[in-house]
């Protein structure tokens, strides 16, 4: 086949229309994608909601002090302070089940001159039926009914029974021992 | 360990089809007979495995790099499809039993969700790291293969139950608008409620 | 278009050819999302988007589009639109798309939307082709979201997240629950279907019995009339 009755085939043309198309939605996807992108502060904002529900903002990220932000049992990713006056922040707990980390947001309130914690939940947890939402559903409701008494002895903040609550625990341990160092 | 939980959540907690609703319109349609439904079923493991190997280094180590993952639905869905096509030619040339068990289904899974949603589902590390408790980065492609292998046991598992069910079921005499759909829907729906003590499982 | 063929359409996308109850299209968003009204409404409202712009796209590209690759050229413009939505409610609706998860980028492979495609789109004009993929994705809307209703209402006593009452059988918030509603609805719209098609044959009859002794009646006049006019 020569060149010239190639670019007359039905081939070529089928060729010419799919490119045509992908190139064409190529272009739109990459120019929304550029337009919707949504910002680092947005997440930070989506991630306060879900904790604090609607109403409450930021009031700024603080820097995190390097020095008290890590040991062995969990990091501290993120502290944000709240128009309301409350701390929250962002740890990831290590230890977990098979080794694995399990990210929480841990929101502290101040009461009577020290931080408490108030609620506990789990970062990116999607509600699906997957082992997962069994394990955060009874390691979760331990730390809620917890919270309102808590004390501020990382110690006894609870004993989870299953492995992925180690992990918890030791994400809301690593809170609040990171709290006590910035009081 | 991890493969231990991987193939339970895959099979059973995650099950493709009496739990996420994945590939709802195979079920129904390919599980009058015992034997159409293995085939259906055994095929859709096929392709399912065949795709998480393809797709998973794609979106991982192409697409993410690149920084193009919002083309990821386009690019997944033309390589199951390109996949479906060779490897109904590989089938029917080298291995003609095979093709005659289960080439007829091929076609069909194209346009199956469970394939895609396969796909978009181990693709997606972070969250599957948060699923099965692993430290970060380690779920690697051999995990996404054994998910989705056994993801399509599951599917053929629940395929193969209905059918077993339903050449009882399909002969009883009843109402004759309950007959058909409405029956099959209701069969799938108490073994829905079989699969869901499944999430009661406690690691 | 006229306004006739716009009813026609109408009824066709919304009741006769329901796809969710009339054809069981696109069974699996409907099993899964229609756990609350939201997820529903959302769900749904996405399909009739994506509906409208591909049936709209494909239909002015049906004589450029070759025949032998329309269908990955189908895909390719269908994959296109839901990745705009999958954007779109990720920048302005983050919960919706967090609840409906997987089940986004799996419109592409919904049979409702590659149907229409196929069977209409690519045979008639743009706007009719728009006119079809807004009925039919109404039909799917009203369906997906009356499932939603019965379901929200029962497995968690609210409607649109707003508590009703304490009462709330979990069985129906489940996948078990939406089996079982699903095959109860289709039951229920195949008699109720039945009953009124039985009520159009009925009339249909009486209409052609009234038709043909009408026609025995004037070709008894005929003559007479004829009569009439050659007097005049």
């Amino acid at each position: 086949m020569t060149v010239k009755q190639f670019l007359q085939s039905k081939i070529f043309k089928c060729i010419i229309v799919l490119l045509c198309i992908a190139l064409v939605s190529g272009g739109l996807l990459a120019i929304l994608n550029d337009l919707w992108a949504v910002s680092p502060e947005e997440l930070i904002q989506r991630g306060i909601k879900s904790v604090c529900g609607d109403g409450v903002n930021l009031e700024k990220v603080c820097d995190i002090n390097k020095d008290y932000a890590s040991t062995n049992d969990g990091t501290v990713q993120q502290v944000l302070l709240l128009d309301t006056g409350d701390y929250l922040v962002k740890a990831q707990g290590k230890h977990g089940f098979q080794e694995g980390n399990v990210s929480c947001y841990i929101l502290f309130h101040l009461e009577d001159s020290v931080y408490k914690v108030q609620k506990v939940s789990i970062a990116d947890y999607s509600s699906s039926q997957t082992l997962m939402s069994k394990i955060t559903d009874s390691g979760l409701a331990k730390f809620i009914g917890l919270s309102s008494e808590a004390t501020m002895k990382p110690s006894e903040i609870a004993t989870g029974a299953s492995y992925s609550s180690t992990a918890i625990k030791n994400a809301v341990n690593v809170a609040i021992a990171y709290m006590q160092t910035m009081n | 360990m991890t493969a231990f939980l991987i193939i339970i959540v895959a099979a059973f907690i995650n099950n493709a089809v009496l739990v996420q609703c994945y590939g709802i319109c195979p079920f129904l349609g390919v599980s009058k007979k015992m034997g159409n439904a293995l085939g259906m079923g055994l095929a859709v493991t096929l392709v399912m495995a065949i795709t998480c190997l393809v797709t998973f280094p794609i979106y991982n180590y192409v697409l993410i790099p690149l920084g193009i993952e919002y083309l990821e639905i386009i690019v997944f869905i033309f390589v199951i499809a390109a996949l479906v096509q060779m490897l109904e030619k590989v089938i029917k040339k080298f291995m003609p039993p095979l093709y005659n068990a289960m080439g007829i289904y091929l076609p069909l899974i194209t346009t199956n969700c469970a394939v895609l949603g396969v796909a978009e589902t181990v693709m997606d590390t972070t969250a599957m790291e948060t699923i099965f408790h692993l430290a970060e980065g380690s779920f690697h492609v051999g995990h996404a293969v054994l998910y989705g292998i056994f993801l399509g046991l599951g599917f053929t598992l629940a395929i193969c139950l209905m059918a077993g069910l339903r050449e009882k079921v399909d002969n009883l005499e009843m109402n004759k608008h309950l007959k058909g759909f409405t029956i099959t829907m209701a069969t799938a729906s108490f073994m829905a409620m079989a699969f869901y003590v499944f999430a009661l499982v406690q690691i | 278009m006229t306004g006739q063929k716009f009813k026609e359409i109408a009824k066709n996308g919304v009741l006769v050819n329901n796809p969710t109850f009339r054809l069981v299209l696109g069974t699996c968003p409907t099993l899964a999302i229609s756990s609350s009204v939201f997820n529903s409404l959302g769900m749904g409202l996405a399909v009739t988007f994506i509906l409208i712009c591909s049936n709209a796209i494909i239909s002015a590209l049906r004589k450029v589009i070759p025949n032998e690759v329309r269908i990955p050229a189908f895909i390719l413009i269908i994959a296109t639109f839901v990745t705009v939505v999958r954007m779109f409610l990720y920048k302005y609706v983050p919960a919706l798309y967090t609840s409906l998860g997987v089940f986004l980028p799996l419109i592409v492979v919904n049979c409702i939307i590659l149907g229409r495609a196929e069977s209409f789109a690519s045979k008639n004009p743009v706007l009719d082709s728009a006119a079809d993929g807004l009925f039919t994705g109404l039909g799917f809307t009203l369906a997906i979201t009356l499932m939603g209703l019965i379901r929200e209402v029962l497995g968690a006593g609210s409607i649109l997240g707003y508590k009703l009452w304490d009462f709330s059988i979990d069985f129906f918030g489940n996948t078990a629950g939406a089996f079982l509603v699903y095959g109860l609805m289709i039951a229920g719209f195949n008699a109720l279907y039945e009953k009124f098609e039985n009520k159009r044959k009925r009339k249909n009859y009486i209409e052609e019995m009234q038709a043909s002794s009408l026609a025995i009646q004037a070709k008894e006049n005929e003559p007479a009339s004829n009569a009439d006019v050659k007097e005049a």
